[in-house]
This record gives C-alpha cells, structure tokens and sequence, in this order.
C-alpha cells in the first residue's frame, strides 16, 4: 500500500466511524423513529452542535469527491513521489483538524483549514500533470 | 499519463477553480463574518445560499453539480485505466466530459435553458460511454 492509498483509506474510515457518530447524534434530537422512517418529516439539523456536525459530515463527503480521484491519477500515472505523499497526510490531518473546528465552532480557522485541504489536493493533482 | 488521467487531473482542477469562482463573489456578497462562521442557521437568520444573488447561488449549484459528476467520472477513468480498456474512443469521451463541464458553468450563469441540461447530458453520455466500454 503507498501512503496515498493508506490515506485514502483512512479517509473512508474516518468517514465510515464520523458519520455514524453523526447519525447517533441526530437520533438524540429526533429520536430513534426518524432515524429508521422513510424521513418524509422535515427535522431541523440546522441549528447547535448537532447541526454543525450534520455540515462536517456533508463537506467531508465532498472531500471523499475530490480526493479519490486525487489519489488514483498519482497512483495510476506513477507520479508518486515524497511531496504527493506528504500532502495526502496533510490532507487527513486538515479533515481532522476542520470538524474539530466546526465543533468548536472557530471562526475562520475552520475556513483556514478547509483552505489548507484543498491545497494539498491540488498540489498533488499539480505534480502528476507537471 | 493516458489521457483519460490528464482529463482527470484537469477535472480536479477545475472543481477547486469552480471553487474560487464562487467563494469570491459570495464572500463579497455575504462577508467572511457569516462564510467564516459555524454557520448556524439560527444566527444568519437564514440559509446561507438563500442569501446569495441570483448568479451567485448560480455558482454554487453548478458546484454542486459538478460533485456529482466527478464521483461518477472518477469511476469511470479508474475501471478504463486499471481495466487496460483505454482506446481512442474513451480518450475522446474524457475529452468530451471535460468540455461539457467547463461548459456547464457559463450555461448556468447565464441560465441557458435547455442548454445546461443538454450540456450536462453530454458530460453524463461521455461517462457512462466510457463506463461501458470498459465492459467489452
């Protein structure tokens, strides 16, 4: 396994273990009959901790979006090298570092962190077109 | 790099710039106090894309949208590289997607109707093209 891969998967993991965490959450507030319904009953997961996870989770799926095909260029076009590995640890690091912020609720260092993600992204998507 | 990779690569590129086209105008619209902040909809007094301008929330569901179609493309370009199932044709494909997404975005913008749809179309044809192809 390269470090690229290993990041990714442990991207999935954490999303995997998050997002359930997630969903319990959720459950507190609506009970856990919304959780197994159909879901046509509008709840408000806008507001307070709860709801600020709900975005965590969202924006860490467009993460998965972005970073997997990040990982298969570098992986599948051999441009792998020590720079495109630390940025994917970067990146892991980034996405923990952001629901910590959004937890916590930081201003801006959850936008400065999201900030970094995405560079890390495009630095390795930059390396394997350069 | 095969092509379907480059096309990849240059995807990606476009999503961050998608990105930027459209944190821009809604950190100028919105300011960096409510984009920065935990965004708690009981503190904006409101959604955070109800807020934006017409073309602003224009961007961002064309963002959006191409979330969507990079899941789908990344697929696509996996199972035709690792499935060594790369040809001229599904290089065009790539192509083609790449083309319709940076399409996509004036034809939101500007709300070109039916075009952005038929734009999209076209982007989602080259991706399940390639998908098949990969199959025979």
């Amino acid at each position: 396994m390269t470090p690229e891969l290993t990041a990714l998967a442990t991207l999935v993991a954490l999303q995997i273990v998050f997002g359930l965490s997630v969903t319990g959450l959720i459950s507190l507030r609506t009970g856990a009959g919304y959780i197994l319904s159909s879901r046509e009953q509008e709840v408000d997961l806008t507001t307070g901790f709860i709801g600020r996870m709900h975005r965590a989770r969202i924006n860490n799926f467009e993460a998965l979006a972005y970073f997997t095909p990040a990982v298969a260029i570098v992986t599948l076009s051999n441009t792998a090298n020590e720079t495109t590995a630390i940025a994917a640890w970067v990146f892991i690091a980034s996405r923990l570092a952001f629901i910590a912020a959004y937890a916590l609720d930081l201003a801006p260092w959850r936008s400065i962190v999201w900030l970094i993600g995405i560079g890390a992204v495009a630095t390795m998507v930059g390396i394997s077109l350069l | 790099m095969t092509a379907e990779l480059t096309v990849l690569a240059l995807a990606a590129l476009l999503q961050v710039f998608q990105y930027v086209l459209m944190s821009v105008p809604a950190n100028l619209e919105l300011g960096p106090g409510k984009t920065a902040s935990a965004r708690d909809r009981d503190r904006l007094g409101g959604s955070l894309e109800d807020q934006l301008s017409t073309k602003t929330a224009r961007l961002y569901r064309a963002l959006n949208n191409h979330f969507e179609g990079l899941i789908l493309f990344t697929i696509a370009v996996v199972v035709v590289t690792l499935g060594e199932a790369s040809t001229h044709f599904t290089a065009v494909c790539a192509w083609t997607y790449l083309a319709a997404r940076i399409a996509y975005v004036p034809a939101y913008w500007l709300g070109l109707r039916p075009w952005r749809s038929l734009i999209w179309l076209l982007g989602f044809l080259a991706t399940i093209a390639m998908i098949i192809a990969s199959l025979f």
